[in-house]
């Protein structure tokens, strides 16, 4: 299976979907675009996900209280792309997954970048020890994903995550150019262009419907 | 923008230690594999630092549990699942690994497999990773017990840093470096400077019936 996953879960998750990640943000601080209509409860599908801003976060503020942790030892540039973007955080089977989350604005669409903030247990104050999970996940390359924003209204947001399977297979065979590395026998592939790269690559592809996947939209409706 | 970095408070132990070489590639190509039957078996593997694990080794295919890559699965009979295990017995880390011959010595190609705690995490949060190759100089004794030298990641950005070495790798916005080298460009590596002793980090990890 690819990196580009499609996924076989049934259950009602928030984002089903064959998805392609990039290395690289295609958000950088001096092109990030807050909009605060992200703010709030949403729920989709059953599911509530909790959007705030990343300084008044649960995870921004965890860290704060830790000597030296990522978030807080950033220089300015982090600083200015902290102030526009978001944490969004939602519960599944009594874990909390947090995701850092900015967005950009190209060929007049808004799209937002994903990666992992932080996972905790919703149990003995958010420590995962209990969830016994590998020790190599330190180890694993973290990646963004991307994924058209469409705010129809001040209380519906729709997703609408690239289609990793059609990236992966116009690149594959040529037809879209796009720094990436894959490798055959583990099946891994991921995008490793610059953020620069990635805008240019979005203006060029951005407006092709064929671009996004229809089973990997997400439509959050407002609950608070 | 450093990656934002997820806060897994692991007690952390004897291997993969930040310092250590991760690769995107692995090192090895199908016909590098190399099968020791006497690899097998419960070990007792030990750091320098005096951290103390077991460490089960298995054939790759006795286990249908573990996940596998399409590719993977083809060539299972001669890959390994090695399983790290703490005092308690409960298991810590789990590896799919490949033995390959390199030049004059053997390594092994360590690739992460998930266990069944880690399958149970929600799917998207998952797929925004990319599970990385590390890589260790293996010495076997005469007695049958077997040493780990993992490679050091500083040692190989320095190089590059000083323009000592062309390697393929990418560096995003804030330095954070990915080696991106394929099979083959880490193989003239591991040649070249797999007999110097700098190359890998200091602590071994020793493993013993």
């Amino acid at each position: 299976m690819k990196k580009i996953i499609v996924s076989f879960l049934i259950t009602a998750s928030l984002f089903q979907f064959s998805c392609v990640t990039s290395w690289q943000p295609v958000v950088t601080y001096n092109t990030a675009i807050p909009d605060n209509r992200l703010i709030g409860t949403w729920n989709s599908e059953g599911q509530d996900y909790i959007v705030e801003r990343v300084f008044e976060s649960a995870v921004y503020k965890k860290q704060k209280n830790e000597p030296i942790t990522p978030l807080i030892k950033k220089g300015i540039k982090d600083s200015i792309l902290y102030s526009k973007s978001y944490i969004m955080r939602y519960t599944k089977d009594k874990i909390e997954y947090h995701f850092f989350c900015s967005m950009i604005k190209i060929n007049n669409e808004v799209f937002m970048n994903m990666i992992v903030a932080d996972i905790t247990s919703i149990n003995n104050g958010g420590d995962i020890s209990e969830l016994h999970l590998s020790q190599n996940w330190l180890d694993r390359l973290h990646t963004y994903t991307i994924a058209r924003v469409q705010f129809t209204n001040t209380n519906i947001i729709k997703l609408d995550f690239i289609d990793g399977s059609f990236i992966y297979d116009k690149i594959k065979n040529g037809r879209m150019k796009l720094k990436h590395e894959s490798d055959d026998l583990y099946d891994t592939f991921v995008i490793t262009a610059s953020p620069n790269e990635l805008q240019q690559f979005i203006q060029k592809y951005g407006n092709d419907d064929r671009f996004f996947d229809k089973e990997n939209s997400v439509t959050l409706i407002r609950k608070s | 923008m450093k990656k934002v970095t997820i806060l897994l408070v692991f007690t952390f132990l004897i291997i993969c230690l930040s310092s250590c070489l991760k690769t995107l590639h692995p090192i090895f190509t199908v016909k590098d594999i190399v099968y020791e039957q006497k690899l097998l078996g419960t070990w007792k593997a030990k750091a320098s630092n005096d951290d103390l694990a077991f460490a089960v080794i298995t054939n790759l295919s006795s286990d249908n549990s573990i996940e596998l890559p399409e590719k993977i699965v083809a060539i299972k009979q001669k890959g390994y699942l090695i399983l790290y295990k703490n005092q308690n017995g409960e298991i810590i880390d789990q590896f799919i690994a490949f033995l390959a011959r390199i030049g004059e010595h053997l390594y092994f190609d360590y690739y992460p497999a998930d266990k069944k705690e880690d399958r149970k995490l929600d799917e998207f949060w998952r797929e925004h990773f990319i599970k990385m190759h590390t890589s260790f100089r293996v010495e076997i004794a005469n007695d049958g017990s077997f040493e780990l030298s993992q490679f050091d990641e500083s040692y190989l950005t320095d190089l590059i840093d000083k323009k000592k070495i062309r390697i393929s790798h990418e560096t995003d916005p804030d330095d954070n470096v990915v080696i991106t080298a394929s099979t083959s460009a880490l193989q003239r590596y591991i040649i070249k400077y797999g007999d110097d002793p700098s190359a890998y980090r200091s602590e071994k990890i020793t493993f013993k019936k």
